[in-house]
């Protein structure tokens, strides 16, 4: 903060030293002195001019007006014959060379109407000038109360040498409110157009505020502007939304695909639904944690890459539970789906049970690393969020590696031999239990980076893995038992579908109508959207 | 080496109380391509399941190379003990390419079977042998049924097997298709290796087998050549008179 300044500081020293040279300009500081310890009239017109320099002034001649203004409000100025004392530092106040103020030196006093002058002076002068950022938050609140009275170019100058972000955006706004509410027609006009250029329902509001304006009857050319800004916005707000909800559904759909497509390819290998498959998402996201939670320990310094650092933790910590899962429990119930399906519900809970006993019912914390963390604002109240883009791409990548996996190594050939025929795959050679196991190993540990992924997103706690399951098994449905294309494209449907309807009547009715959609669609085609070629047994 | 290569002794399947298969016993010596004959439900495809592990016998054994006795073993292992068997009904996996259903038979992935140039090799030869070779890259959905057939035995074929299994091999193939299957089990005989063939087909049966064993409920109820299995009046009976 303080060396970005710096050199601004000697720049602007720089600019200044030939009007010091001339000699003009201790004769206009002298001067505002002057006015600062006269009449109430006087004093208001001082104001005026520190609001001015704040504005349009070098960063040397605020340094030099930022003490006067607040020095008048704190009753600190002791003027004299010879001009006035900045009591707090015991220096002039035109040359800032130490002196002491004569004895019957005298302290003006602010009318109530010069206050509010002052004290707008001095925001103004805190804002370009203050090193500390949350006074100059502070003075951008002052600034707040009334933009109408502001200098013109202060806030368009204080925006450009901002160096806080949302800062900047907070003061960026305030000088379209000032635009707007601007003297000049011409300006409002203008104003208009630009806020119009970035959409949003803040904007919308600021808008819509002017057809209550006098001006919106009376002239009609800033009528017109004002109807084509708020249409122009509305358009924009709608398309912001529209983009928004896809991106959610995207994102969402994302995290449906990692849970489903490891329970697909369970499904399609053994006739088993995993039910467990939600807990072990929890699993993921809570393996996620620890791994966060060592490294704040061992190391500090690589806290923020601990979403990459726990990917290989995550999935094999719950491939290893999935393996064990297989081999312990559905090994011996082979061929007997139901006793299968209660099994993998029974650990379902156990896992649930267990995590609660361990870690409690509440939400984890997450730190937010910086590669997840805010987004670019598109249209509207659109934001391209990184959180949900690390999901997004998290998942394309697990989809190209799932497919690589399946398509490219010897595992996967083995695998999709069993998932179509496993009596013919047995009597090759292949063997079934084997791929059965590690087919199972793949499936937990996708749903384990699923967990992962939604880390920053969702909320994490032992029941999240409910709000999974049912959705990852209506994808396995519709998608088609056992591929890979059907799961992508019944996790995208499905996902956007959810969030398109989520808001309308709510989270419930979203699931319902979800589930009569599938319903209907397989009386239509029971096999899925992607039959899967060969034949189960 | 043995000369037997596989021995069938008292076998019993029963499902439920019905006997599939009732105190068999058979021998099938290397270098032979003996054909398995027989009505409907006499337990041909049973006694292969039996063989190949799928179905667990209630009572006999069966050992291999005259020895070793694989009763019970799960159907990898039995597999890998170098007995294929291809099904009676169609059994490609109809995702993958002809290429890598060789490659799946040769065994690729956990076994130790050839790899990279010698796999390729290997898959080169079992295509050229079923007569595939310009299909390699096909799906095997998109097989012809005959293609199918052959594919499924060059599956089977691929690893090389001491005893190979084929259960009805010509099943609703056209004459020429027939007489090509035949040719091929024909060359796949060798000294070292036992052919066993479920069939209907007669006239197939006659021109590959050079021993016929006819099932009939579950038992033997002859074993010779195919010209003395005409003209036994039991056979007549049961099967041919019908
Ligand atoms: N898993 C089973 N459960 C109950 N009965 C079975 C089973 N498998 C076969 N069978 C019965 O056992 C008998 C023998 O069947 P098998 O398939 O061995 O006959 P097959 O000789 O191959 O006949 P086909 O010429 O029709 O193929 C049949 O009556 C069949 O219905
Ligand atoms: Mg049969």
């Amino acid at each position: 903060m303080t060396l970005w300044r710096l050199p601004l500081l000697i720049a602007g020293l720089l600019i200044a030293a030939p009007a010091c040279a001339a000699g003009a300009e201790p004769a206009a500081r002298a001067a505002l002195v002057e006015k600062l310890c006269g009449n109430a009239g006087q004093m208001g017109e001082a104001a005026a001019a520190l609001s001015t320099l704040a504005a349009s002034g070098t960063p040397e001649e605020i340094g030099w007006a930022a003490p006067l203004a607040r020095a008048a409000l704190d009753k600190t100025l002791a003027c004299d014959d010879t001009g006035a004392v900045l009591a707090a530092t015991g220096t002039d106040a035109v040359t800032r060379a130490p002196r002491a103020p004569a004895p019957d030196a005298r302290t003006p006093v602010l009318s109530l109407k010069n206050r509010a002058v002052f004290e707008q002076a001095d925001a103004a002068l805190a804002l370009r000038s203050a090193a500390d950022p949350a006074t100059r938050t502070a003075a951008l609140a002052t600034l707040e109360r009334r933009p109408a009275a502001l200098p013109e170019g202060l806030l368009e100058a204080a925006a450009q040498g901002e160096t806080d972000p949302g800062l900047r955006t907070r003061i960026e706004t305030l000088a379209q409110t000032a635009a707007l509410n601007a003297a000049d027609p011409a300006a409002r006009i203008r104003a208009i157009g630009r806020i119009a250029e970035h959409p949003s329902r803040r904007a919308l509001t600021q808008v819509e505020a002017l057809a209550k304006d006098p001006a919106y009857a009376a002239d009609p050319a800033f009528r017109q502007a004002v109807d084509a800004g708020l249409a122009t916005i509305r358009r924009g707000i709608a398309l912001g939304d529209a983009l928004a909800t896809l991106y959610n559904g995207l994102s969402f759909a994302s995290i449906l695909f990692m849970a489903a497509i490891g329970l697909a390819i369970i499904f399609g290998l053994m006739g088993v639904i995993n039910l467990a498959q939600g807990e072990l998402i929890m699993i993921g996201a809570y393996v996620t944690w620890l791994v966060q939670q060592g490294l704040r320990q061992a190391a500090p310094a690589l806290l923020d890459w601990y979403l990459v650092l726990a990917i290989p933790v995550a999935f094999l910590v719950t491939a290893g539970i999935g393996i064990a899962l297989e081999a312990l429990l559905l090994r011996h119930l082979y061929r007997r789906p139901l006793m299968s399906l209660l099994a993998t519900w029974a650990v379902s809970l156990f896992l649930v049970n267990t995590v609660r006993v361990v870690f409690g019912t509440q939400n984890l914390q997450f730190e937010t690393p910086f590669y997840v963390s805010g987004g670019v604002p598109v249209i509207g109240d659109f934001i391209f969020t990184w959180n949900r883009m690390f999901a997004i791409l998290f998942a394309a990548v697990t989809l190209l590696v799932t497919w690589a996996t399946v398509r490219k190594t010897p595992l996967g050939l083995n695998i999709r031999a069993v998932t179509q025929n496993r009596d013919m795959a047995a009597c090759i050679g292949i063997p079934t239990r084997r791929v059965d196991m590690m087919a199972f190993g793949l499936g937990s540990g996708l749903a384990g980076l699923a967990g992962l992924a939604l880390s920053p997103i969702y909320s994490v706690n032992p029941q999240m893995g409910q709000n999974f399951i049912i959705d990852s098994f209506m994808v396995v449905v519709l998608g088609g038992v056992g591929t890979i294309a059907g799961t992508v494209v019944a996790a995208l449907g499905i996902g956007q579908i959810n969030v398109l309807i989520e808001p309308l009547w709510g989270a419930v009715a979203a699931k319902v109508i979800v589930l009569l959609m599938i319903i209907a669609f397989l009386q239509w085609r029971p096999e899925g959207l992607f039959a899967v070629k060969g034949r189960r047994k | 080496m043995s000369l037997t290569a596989l021995l069938v002794d008292g076998l019993t399947v029963r499902f439920g109380s019905f006997h599939a298969i009732d105190d068999l016993s058979l021998a099938i010596d290397y270098g032979e391509v003996r054909a398995v004959i027989g009505p409907n439900g006499a337990g041909k495809t049973t006694l292969l399941d039996v063989i190949s592990g799928i179905t667990r016998p209630k009572q006999g054994r069966v050992l291999f190379d005259g020895r070793e006795d694989i009763t019970g073993r799960s159907e990898a292992a039995i597999a890998r003990a170098g007995i294929r068997r291809k099904f009676q009904k169609p059994s490609v996996f109809e995702g993958l390419t002809v290429r890598q259903h060789i490659a799946i038979g040769a065994g690729t992935g956990f076994r130790r079977g050839p790899e990279g140039p010698a796999l390729e090799d290997r898959i080169g030869e079992v295509l050229e042998t079923v007569g595939l070779a310009d299909q390699a890259g096909r799906l095997a959905g998109e097989l012809g049924h005959g293609q199918k057939q052959w594919l499924e035995i060059g599956m089977v074929l691929a690893s090389d097997p001491r005893v190979l299994m084929l259960d009805e091999p010509v099943a609703g193939l056209t004459d020429e298709e027939t007489a090509r299957t035949a040719a091929l089990v024909r060359a796949l005989n060798r000294p070292d290796r036992a052919i066993v063939v479920v069939e209907h087909d007669m006239d197939f049966v006659e021109r590959i087998a050079d021993k016929v064993t006819v099932l009939h409920e579950g038992r033997t109820l002859f074993e010779g050549p195919m010209d003395k299995v005409r003209a036994d009046a039991g056979v007549v009976d049961v099967y041919l008179g019908r």
